[in-house]
């Protein structure tokens, strides 16, 4: 769970370099654009995974008896 | 007293004093077992489903001592299969259990708290402290949980901060004891003459008797309610524990989320439905949310939910009353969600309720549906900024093809053009090939025109010059020619011959001239030629003379 949280939280990140990366250029070299825009597409791909609807877990806890 | 009331008895009890619930301790239906095959020896315990060596040795002793007490009442045993457990619940009347509990007059008991024995017997005579103890237990047993209202009156607090009062309505008066934690829990000032519900259970003291010991304390009336949450919120405000710079920021894409509600009540429905599916680990403790009773409960909760490694805390029930709500207006509650170690959402009641709990929390909404919506808002916020992240980034990819496909058009171009140059500079070539080769075939045929032509001529001219020859070559020209050639050679070898037989030596000889030679056959011209007494030859017509020169 965690692992997904970070990982989402990562990709995010990465996606929002890909894109002030080529809002940054003035002309863009064709050839890492489009080698940025295949890595951000698997970014979002996972992204959209992980926010697509997920069954949410369940637990009931109870007093703990140590106390 | 049955033997079926006795092992119930006996059972709540011992699991209190194991801190067990009592099915722990026995099964109900363990207990009917016992009661319907009256078990003499271990051997037939350990007959009856739900005993086993172990607690065949650990009560052993203690359920046959039952049996054997009430042998003599085996004639029970048919009603009390119908009363069934229902008895000694707790959520039943005082005159219900009143009524119940009731010590049969006739029958006197034998309690022994060390063994936890009861021995039913006529004859036996029992201590006072044994009976009060009996009394205490019984009375303890039986009433674990009662709510009773009435006015406050002789109100009193020791110096260890226990409060002593009693408790009255128009007929009768009873004494009441809170201790110091349950009172400060409670987090209600009482005085006398207020109205209040005391929660509680008596007790049998060995001194003072009959009293009631209360567990919580709240304040009846919507007046002394609100005078109470007034006072309490002034309270909390001047300690600044309201200020907006005291609200933590709700994390990102929470996943741990703690829950605490009632089981119950729709507030559970309301949050879950409205929560999403985001793969959520809900960590759900329940609580009571009605009334001071709650108190409990929810500190249970928060102390439990202050250990599980939470993203954030949730505290969600739908709306009521003031009363109904007042375990949210808790000092002691309050001051655990200020202190509580992640983020706390509290949704609360319904648009106007608005409770202490919801005031002190990170996040404060006024129903479990907007609490739901505060959980989810980064994660939705995610999903958008996903989706336009990604709709920039199809931008910008189609921008990119767009880019590589003017790239692609230029080079097109270029490519074209130079192909189209090699092309026409092969046209130019070719033509120029074309116009070379005319050219050299209009030459050729020129060339054949005039090689026919000069032919012609030069085949006339030699037949003319032929025909010419043949008029000089005729034979009487040719001998004309040669007898004209020959008498002219005639004359000329005759002047040649007179001119040649004119010079010849041998006529001159003939004639009387000599030639006189020395000795080495040169002509002697002059007299210096020769030497005297040098010997010369003189050549005549007919000889030679030898001779000496004498003189000269």
């Amino acid at each position: 769970m965690a692992q997904a949280k970070s990982n989402l939280t990562k990709n995010l990140k990465e996606i929002e370099e890909i894109v002030s990366w080529f809002e940054s250029q003035e002309e863009v070299d064709v050839e890492k654009g489009i080698e940025k825009v295949k890595i951000g597409a698997k970014l979002i791909k996972e992204s959209k995974k992980r926010l697509q609807e997920i069954e949410n877990e369940f637990e009931e806890v109870k007093k703990e008896l140590a106390e | 007293m049955t033997l079926m009331q006795q092992l119930i008895m006996w059972q709540q009890e011992q699991a209190r004093k194991e801190h067990l619930e009592p099915y722990m301790v026995l099964q109900f239906n363990t207990i009917k077992e016992i009661v319907r095959l009256q078990p003499k020896t271990s051997l037939d315990l350990l007959h009856i489903k739900g005993i086993g060596p172990a607690k065949a040795r650990k009560y052993g002793e203690i359920i046959l001592g039952f049996v054997r007490g009430n042998s003599i009442n085996k004639d029970e045993i048919s009603t009390t299969e119908g009363v069934g457990g229902d008895l000694f619940s707790e959520a039943q009347t005082v005159n219900d259990l009143a009524a119940h509990s009731s010590i049969p007059a006739s029958q006197s008991m034998h309690y022994d708290q060390e063994t936890g024995e009861v021995i039913d017997d006529q004859d036996a005579v029992v201590s006072v402290t044994d009976f009060v103890t009996m009394m205490d237990t019984m009375l303890r047993t039986n009433f674990r949980s009662v709510r009773i209202q009435g006015e406050v009156v002789g109100f009193k607090q020791n110096a260890s901060g226990h409060v002593y009062f009693e408790i009255k309505d128009r007929f009768s008066v009873m004494r009441c004891m809170i201790f110091r934690d349950r009172y400060g829990l409670s987090g209600v000032q009482i005085s006398d003459g207020m109205e209040i519900v005391i929660t509680g259970y008596p007790n049998y003291h060995k001194q003072y008797g009959f009293g009631f010991v209360g567990t919580m304390v709240e304040l009846y009336g919507e007046g002394a309610l609100k005078k109470a949450y007034d006072d309490l919120k002034k309270k909390f405000e001047n300690e600044g524990l309201f200020a907006p710079e005291k609200k933590r920021v709700l994390p990102q894409l929470p996943e741990r989320i703690g829950l605490i509600t009632s089981r119950t009540g729709a507030a559970i429905g309301d949050f879950t439905t409205n929560v999403g599916q985001y793969g959520y680990k809900i960590i759900f403790h329940q609580s009571r949310v009605e009334g001071a009773q709650a108190v409990d409960d929810l500190m249970e909760a928060l102390a439990t939910m202050a250990k599980k490694n939470l993203d954030v805390l949730v505290i969600v029930r739908g709306g009521g009353s003031l009363e109904s709500l007042q375990a949210f207006n808790n000092e002691n509650i309050v001051r655990m969600i200020a202190q509580f170690p992640v983020p706390v959402i509290a949704g609360v009641g319904h648009e106007q309720d608005e409770t202490l709990t919801t005031l002190v929390a990170d996040r404060g909404v006024s129903t479990p549906t907007a609490a739901a919506r505060a959980v989810r808002e980064s994660w939705d916020q995610c999903g958008e900024l996903v989706r336009s992240k990604e709709q920039m980034l199809t931008h910008f990819f189609e921008r990119a093809l767009r880019q590589m496909q003017e790239y692609i058009d230029v080079k097109e171009r270029n490519i074209t053009n130079a192909l189209e140059h090699i092309v026409s500079s092969a046209h130019i070539l070719f033509h120029r090939f074309i116009v070379s080769a005319q050219n050299v075939t209009q030459d050729i045929d020129r060339y054949k025109v005039f090689l026919r032509t000069s032919q012609k001529s030069m085949i006339q001219a030699y037949e003319r010059r032929i025909a010419d020859s043949h008029k000089t070559l005729s034979i009487s020209h040719v001998v004309n020619v040669l007898r004209r050639g020959m008498s002219y050679n005639v004359e000329r070898l005759r002047f040649f011959h007179k001119t040649i037989s004119h010079y010849d030596p041998q006529r001159q000889l003939s004639l009387g001239y000599s030639i006189a030679r020395d000795a080495y056959g040169k002509i002697v011209r002059n007299c210096g030629d020769v030497t005297v007494g040098e010997r010369i030859d003189i050549q005549v017509s007919d000889g030679s003379i030898h001779t000496i020169v004498n003189e000269k």
